[in-house]
């Protein structure tokens, strides 16, 4: 894979002005296209989304003084078409990976280790439970509640409460869950394991 | 057909299941914008909760565990799934409390609109009543903090105001730095956190070259925030003002 281009300021100026001509749309333009780059490169399985995604950036910034001028059209669907060959060459060139066997002593301490793991999650996500305002700790908690057929229900009931449509109560929820889980990593990133 | 369309579709591009102009259709929409990210990622989310209560076919099992289940971030979800899942089942909350975290429904059942400004009228006499009696004896609390209008994005390299709230801080009252080519008579402010949580916040001040707005410290958390300024004309004709107002709270 191509990787000898480096973006320079530039170009990157170039790159947002081809994106809009208003300077704050054209950064919250590209902010969209490399989030759905990622996830697309993601749900395709690459395990380095983010280098995908910034590879795919690279090359059509490498363009952009022929593109402004011969292509039209919407330009995150050029950075789509761009992203397939990237994605192309990653399948081609991509590593196996290959798990050896483990031996019992080493799986024995892998266990204790998950354990202890697992306890320490706890304890963040608990910290970081108290940290979220209490009402929108009552509706992570009693929007996760209930399995099956009385989920679907109780989240009915639970958005009409709320006086709001149940998609944007999933919505709402899935950004709960996204702050909780980034708060987690965060804790345990700052209280490392023994 | 696009994702937003049908959530079966969803699952199944989540799980590797389309291929070919099935599955370039639908991320071309999603590239275009006509699905939203967190549409997406709010799919994932009940799909690992779906595999976790073994709620999933035998088939579907295989394609989560070999498909999705492929990149560390995936993977990540599903550790921090596994934690969530359980603490939600230890804890679920009593009815009394999640009532009590919403406006009584009560209030808005009651069919006569005298009994509804009756009851707004005896709340706003015991509001004002409460911040009467309370004001002589607890000064209203705030920090102070000045923003300037940044033109770019934080991923840009746009100055982020880095702020510490005491625990005794009621709100943060930030002034905002207005660029000189605004003039305008009226303005409107949004606050969104970097999770895209909308933060209320109202302007309480205003001045030729800045405005002030208060956010309620509740509200605030250990985040990064952007202010977003807006111009409404005589003709409440609102044009969004370039540029952006970054702070962090410590």
């Amino acid at each position: 894979m191509k990787k000898d281009w480096v973006v320079t300021p530039q170009a990157f100026d170039s790159l947002l002005g081809w994106l809009d001509e208003d300077r704050e749309q054209a950064g919250e333009k590209y902010e969209k296209i490399r989030l759905r780059l990622i996830k697309i490169f993601t749900c395709r399985g690459c395990a380095e989304a983010d280098d995908l995604a910034d590879e795919t950036i690279n090359r059509v910034t490498a363009k952009v003084a022929e593109l402004v001028s011969k292509y039209s059209g919407d330009p995150a669907l050029y950075f789509y078409g761009v992203a397939q060959k990237v994605h192309l060459e990653y399948v081609r060139t991509k590593p196996v990976m290959h798990e050896l066997p483990q031996t019992s002593r080493a799986r024995d301490l892998k266990d204790l280790e998950a354990i202890d793991e697992l306890e320490r999650e706890y304890a963040c996500l608990e910290r970081c439970m108290q940290e979220l305002p209490s009402k929108s700790r009552l509706l992570v908690l009693d929007y996760y509640q209930e399995e099956k057929g009385a989920k679907i229900d109780h989240r009915k009931r639970l958005a009409e409460e709320l006086g709001i449509a149940l998609n944007a109560l999933r919505i709402r929820a899935h950004r709960l869950r996204l702050q909780l889980q980034k708060c987690m990593e965060t804790c345990l990133d700052q209280a490392p394991a023994n | 057909m696009t994702f937003d369309q049908s959530p079966q579709l969803v699952r199944r591009y989540l799980l590797g299941d389309l291929t070919g102009s099935d599955q370039e259709n639908c991320e071309e929409k999603f590239m275009t914008g006509d699905t939203s990210l967190a549409e997406i990622e709010a799919a994932e989310d009940e799909l690992l909760d779906e595999y976790l209560a073994g709620r999933l076919t035998e088939s579907e099992r295989a394609q989560f565990e070999q498909h999705f289940l492929s990149t560390p971030e995936r993977q990540q979800k599903l550790r921090f799934a596994k934690v969530f899942r359980r603490y939600v089942a230890s804890h679920r909350p009593a009815a009394a409390e999640v009532a009590a975290s919403r406006i009584p429904p009560s209030i808005f059942n009651l069919q006569t609109w005298t009994a509804r400004i009756a009851i707004v009228l005896m709340i706003s006499v015991m509001a004002g009543a409460w911040f009467y009696l309370r004001s002589p004896k607890q000064p209203p609390s705030y920090a102070v903090v000045t923003l300037s209008l940044s033109p770019s994005t934080r991923a840009a390299g746009a100055s982020d105001t880095l702020i510490t709230l005491p625990d005794s801080v009621g709100s943060l009252r930030a002034n905002l730095l207005l660029p000189e080519e605004a003039r305008a008579t009226n303005y409107r402010v949004e606050v969104e956190s970097d999770t895209g949580e909308a933060i209320p916040t109202s302007i309480i001040e205003q001045k030729p070259g800045s405005l002030t707005i208060e956010i309620t410290a509740a509200q605030l958390q250990r985040r990064q925030y952007i202010v977003k300024l807006f111009e409404v004309s005589d003709q409440r004709v609102e044009r969004r003002i370039a540029g952006n107002y970054f702070f962090s709270v410590k």
